[in-house]
Order: C-alpha cells, then structure tokens, then sequence
C-alpha cells in the first residue's frame, strides 16, 4: 500500500512517515504543495494525507484538482483548522476523512486503513479468499483455519494481492505498493517474496491460491 | 442611582412653567379686574358724592344740609351709603343715620379734590370712601349776606359698602384659579399625551435594545421610521459602533483562532514524535534524537508564544512609549546596514533617496519594529537580483517612509493588500517558525503605527512591486 503525506512542519512530517512506513506501508512525503501535486498526479496512492497551510499550493487546491481530474484516491486532510465549518469546506471539496491536529497516530493508520478498506470496496477488515482469511486489523492470516506466520513484507503483498482479488497485479506494481524505496527497475525481489508466500501458506491437500499470468504479473484467487 | 426619565422631567417642567404662567398671568388679570372694578366703583362714588355734595349750603348764613334728610330714610334701609360732613371751622359733623354713633375715617386733600380710600363700618363690613374739602354752596346770595363760604370748610366724606364688590372678586378669584388649576391640569394631560405618543418609536426602540442578549453584537438594532431625527441620529451611531465592535471582535476570533492552529502543528509535531518514540523499544540514541525533535517543536512554541506576548503587550505600549527626538534617515541607515549581507546573498541592491531632514519625536525602539520588519520583509521577499528602493519626504507635519520592491510571487499577490496586516497572514502559507516567520510582523507593524499615531499602507508600485508607505506625525501626535 503507497500513501502519500503531505505536510510542511518537519517534525510532524517525519513522525507520521516514519509511524506508517513501520506499519508496513510504502511512504512518498513532502512539504510542498507543488511536489504533493506532482506526486499524486504521477503515482498511484491507496491513501493521500494531505496538510492544508502548506506552500505553494494548499492542501484544498491540490484535492480540487485531483476532483477535477477525476483522480478519486481516497484522501485524508490532516489540519489544525478545526472549526465545523472549515471541516465542511475540506469535505465538500471531496476529501473522505478529516483529521484535527494533534491527533493520535493510532487513530490516523486505523483511519487510513479504514480508507484503504473502502477504496477496496471491502467493509470488513476480514478478506476471505476461498480458504484464506486475512485480518487486516490485527495483520494475521489463516488459511483452512490454521495460523500462518509471516513477515510485515510477506503480509504487506499478501494484502495488496488480496485487496485486488483475482486482478493481476505486475511486478512494478507490487513493488511500487510494498516497497518504501522503490525506484522502478527489474529487480526479482517480488518473484523473490512470491516464492516465500507460496510456500507459507501451502498446505498439503489444499491447492496453490498464488497463481502467475506469465509475462504481466500475480494474482490471488480461489482454487 | 435611579436615573431621571426625560419624560417625567418635561411633563414635570411643562406643567411647573405652565402653572407659573397661570399664575402670573391670573394674579395680573385679576388685578386688573379689580383695579376696575374699583376703579367703577370709585367713579360711582364720586357721581354719588358730587351730587350730594351741592347739597351743602348756605342757608339764613347757616351751614344747612340739605342731603341729610333725603338720605337718612334710604341709607338707613340699605345701610349702604353713610355721609359724613365735618365742619373744620367748628369742628362738628354731620352724619347720616346709618352711622350710628361711629364716625367715619376722614381724609380729604386739596379744596374740590377726591380723595378716595377703603373704610371699615361700624358693623365690620368693609368699604370705600372718598373725601372731598368743599365750601358750601350759596345758592341766595340775598339770604345770606355776609356768608363768606370760604370762612366754613366741609370735608365731606361719603362711604359706601363694597360687600358686594368683594363678593364680585372673590367670585372672580376663584373662577380663574378654577380656570387656572384646568387649564394646567388640560395642559400637563395634553402634554404626556404629546410626549407619550412621541416617545412610542423611542420606548420600541429603547426595548428592542433592552432586549437583545449578548451575543446579538453584530446584529443592527432596527430603527422605527417614525423615530425622531435626533434619537435617529443616534441610533445610526449606535449601530455603527455595534457594526465596529462586531469587526474587531471578529478579528480578536481570528485572531485567537490563527493562535490555536499556530500553537496546534507544534503541538501536533510534539505529540507524534514522543508517540512515535514510544510505539516501540528503541536504543538510547535513537529516544534522544526523538527528544530533540521534540525540543526544537516546543522552543518553536516558546517562540511563537514570546511573539505573541510582544504583540499582546504592544496594546499598552503607549503608557510606556520614551519619545524622543531622532533622524529617520539616520536609523534606516542602520537597520539596513544589518540587513546587506543578507540582501547580498539573494542579489539584492538597496537604492536609498533620503529627504535632507528627518528629524521626528518618536519612540525609537518602536520604530525599531516596524523599519526592521519591512527591510526583513524586502530582503526575504523581494525577486532575487532586483533593487529595494527606500526613500524619506517631508511634508506638512509628517514624515514619509516608503519601501518598494520587485515581489518575488506578483501572482500570489492578494487583491486587498490589506490582508498583510492581518495576524498570521501568510501569503506563501510557508511555516518556517525557525526564521520567526509565523505571519505576525506586519500585523506588529500596524499595532506599533497605531501607538505611534502614525499609518502604514501597502499598495502595488508597478506590475511586480510591492510598496510599503509609513507615514508618522513629526511631533509624535497622531494628525486626522
């Protein structure tokens, strides 16, 4: 999952980067409205949070234009404007979520999930796929009933690939969405982490769930 | 303190004055009426008088009088006419039967002159007299030869009652205090009448004022059509002040508004990096980087609040302002000479134009604030390779201070530049606490020129420039 943060006091900036990019997320962050702007445009996010009074171009005018150009990423304004109206204003102008500074950084990964989740069109944290049931919420999965431990990275794509239930996913996109530093490029390091999910979640007696569409990419679905 | 009602008062004065005028008035007509009256009665007396008086004549060289007989019989059943005729030669009197045994007061002056004056009968009854020294009257010279009438002085006297004069005035007197005592009860009836109803739109006004709560600041009160021009009037100010009142406070909101979403990002920034700190075990140096950020975020809170307390206390600045005298030209010199380094590094050039006199009585340090925000200002914002153009007039009491340069970002220039003085105004949105720029210099600036009795403006100079003007009254006093 790629989120973007958008936030001009440095301190701040670094703790939320920092506090998403431990959950497992992939973090591009700025301080400038321009950058925030370009960014969006540019990449793919599962979530933007987005700082009104930044420089340049404020946090409202980058989501007007994101609305405009019929970008629907779900977008969370983090502000220290608190009034009803100014919570109004941020999301009439097509924001999902508003969250008032100083807020709790546990309250602001269980809005983004909550965001991610309804992007996914997934109104549980459970994702079910066919054997398979992947908490979201407390990051366990289980397949037939049976405990699979994982790493945060094995989880991460497990997750994406589940959210996105039998479309497939390229490599770059995979990596684009799991990896903190993803610059592009063809490394094998998604091949690499597809090798260790499947043999985690195999079971014997029970069919392969990671399936390869040779020459685009993985997808997850039911046997 | 119960406070005096204008409508009590003016019934109260209204009818005091009106009762004074009756007064007055009616005392003055009665008066006359009875100086009338008297006045009548006294020619009546006088009528009577002189045909009586021919009746004292010589006869047989005898005083006789004639009248005597004539009257007693009449005055004796009307009790009204009494006659009196001394004798001065002799000494004796003759009077009519209706005085008994009294005699009446006798006054009298030259010979044949009426001289009139009030009696009181025998019975107590008041009346009216008049006195005449006559001689008889020698009808038969024959008769009475040797009768000289000038060697017998008369003084006849002649009283009449004015019972029924008195009872006429007293009449009278109570029929213009009765018609006094109306006409001021009529008036003062009339007159609440006349106030009350004139009163109406300012007693609706009055409640509609009384009524409001609060919070209703900035709500107009609405002004009656038919309320009187010189309430009118006031209410129009009173609402201008109700509308003034309402922009400052809503300025004053803002303005604690901006210092809640200042003091939140900080604040904000400090939570998030000890929540972060504490999300997990870490090693020593790690907690104290994470300290360290937490530290720079409250010293940039202390800051913002040092700030603010500097602004705050500007509001008494003037009870503690030292004014003395100085050259303009002479501290903009300085300030922008701690400024050249800095305007050096972007490129910048400062073109001074200095008038040759600047002197002004001013607080120095005061205006301290204001040069140095502006020069600061300048150098931060101006296109980088441009000139900073300063320059000094004088002109009748007051001196100028203009600042000018290119804007390194003409399109993010607002259309009311107004919006500059505003506290935590900032046009890049930049929150750069570090360099102090929390959007309060220029809000300062105005604060200070308010204290220093002078003005501040900005307006743009050209298609890029930003123009700053100070205006400050030579003698420290704000001129209108």
């Amino acid at each position: 999952m790629r989120i973007l943060v958008l936030e001009d006091y440095p301190p701040l900036r670094s703790s939320i980067v920092e506090c998403l990019v431990e959950e497992g997320y992939a973090v591009d962050s700025t301080e400038s409205g321009d950058e925030g702007l370009w960014y969006v445009r540019n990449h793919v996010y599962d979530v933007a949070l987005l700082d009104i009074m930044v420089p340049e171009v404020s946090g409202l005018e980058i989501l007007k234009k994101l609305r405009s150009d019929g970008n629907s990423v779900p977008v969370i304004i983090i502000s220290a404007r608190d009034t009803v109206v100014q919570k109004i204003e941020g999301l009439e102008v097509g924001a999902d979520d508003y969250l008032v500074k100083p807020f709790s950084l546990d309250e602001m990964l269980a809005r983004v999930r909550v965001q991610i989740r309804r992007r996914n069109e997934k109104k549980s944290p459970l994702i079910s796929v066919g054997d398979l049931v992947i908490d979201t919420a407390t990051k366990t999965v289980q397949r037939a009933g049976r405990a699979i431990e994982l790493t945060r990275k094995e989880y991460l794509l497990l997750e994406c690939l589940a959210f996105r239930n039998g479309e497939v996913l390229s490599r770059e996109d995979i990596a684009r969405q799991v990896y903190q530093d993803y610059e592009g490029g063809t490394s094998n390091v998604v091949d690499v982490y597809i090798g260790y999910l499947r043999k985690k979640l195999h079971i014997d007696g029970l069919p392969n769930i990671i399936h390869t569409k040779r020459g685009h990419g993985y997808f997850l679905s039911e046997p | 303190m119960k406070r005096p009602s204008i409508r009590d008062r003016l019934l109260a004065w209204t009818t005091f004055v009106i009762t004074l005028i009756m007064a007055v008035a009616g005392t003055l007509l009665y008066n006359s009426v009875k100086r009338s009256l008297y006045s009548q009665h006294d020619l009546l007396l006088n009528e009577a008088a002189t045909l009586v008086l021919i009746e004292v004549k010589a006869k047989n060289g005898k005083v006789h009088h004639e009248w005597k007989a004539s009257l007693d019989s009449a005055s004796r059943e009307t009790g009204k006419s009494m006659i009196q005729v001394w004798d001065l030669e002799s000494g004796e009197s003759v009077k009519s039967a209706a005085l008994g045994e009294s005699d009446l007061e006798r006054q009298y002056g030259k010979l044949g002159e009426r001289v009139f004056y009030n009696v009181t009968f025998p019975n107590g009854e008041a009346g009216r007299a008049v006195g005449i020294l006559t001689y008889p009257v020698v009808e038969n010279m024959e008769e009475n030869e040797g009768f000289v009438p000038g060697d017998h002085p008369q003084v006849f006297v002649w009283a009449d009652s004015t019972q029924e004069l008195r009872d006429v005035l007293i009449k009278t007197k109570r029929a213009f205090v009765a018609a006094g005592v109306a006409v001021v009860l009529l008036s003062a009836i009339a007159i609440w009448l006349i106030i009350y109803l004139s009163s109406l739109a300012v007693q609706s006004f009055s409640a509609d004022l009384l009524s409001r709560e609060g919070t209703e600041i900035g709500e107009p009160v609405p002004v009656p059509d038919r309320l009187p021009s010189e309430v009118a009037g006031m209410a129009g100010k009173f609402n201008a002040l109700l509308a003034r009142i309402d922009h400052y406070r809503e300025k004053d909101q803002d303005f604690f508004l901006n210092v809640a979403h200042e003091v939140r990002t900080p604040l904000a920034g400090v939570k998030a990096v000890i929540e972060q700190a504490l999300r997990r075990p870490r090693e020593v140096e790690d907690y104290q980087k994470r300290l360290r950020e937490a530290l720079d975020s409250t010293e940039n809170l202390v800051r913002l609040t040092d700030r603010l307390m500097e602004f705050g206390k500007l509001r008494n600045a003037r009870e503690s302002m030292v004014r003395i005298t100085l050259d303009l030209n002479t501290l903009l010199e300085g300030v922008l000479e701690k400024f050249r380094s800095r305007a050096r590094e972007r490129g910048l050039r400062f073109k001074g134009e200095f008038c040759g006199k600047a002197e002004l009585g001013t607080d120095e340090e005061l205006l301290k604030i204001v040069v140095n925000n502006l020069v600061e200002n300048s150098v931060t914002y101006a296109a980088p390779n441009t000139v900073i153009e300063l320059k000094t007039s004088r002109t009748e009491g007051m001196i100028e201070f203009k600042i000018q340069n290119e804007y390194s970002n003409p399109e993010g220039l607002p259309d009311d530049l107004d919006v500059f003085f505003d506290a935590f105004y900032r046009n890049d949105k930049a929150r750069d606490l570090g360099a102090n720029n929390i959007g309060i210099g220029l809000s300062f600036c105005k604060e200070v020129m308010l204290v220093l009795g002078g003005q501040i403006t900005a307006s743009k100079s050209s298609a890029h420039g930003l123009c700053f003007t100070v205006s400050l009254p030579v003698n420290g006093h704000a001129v209108d």
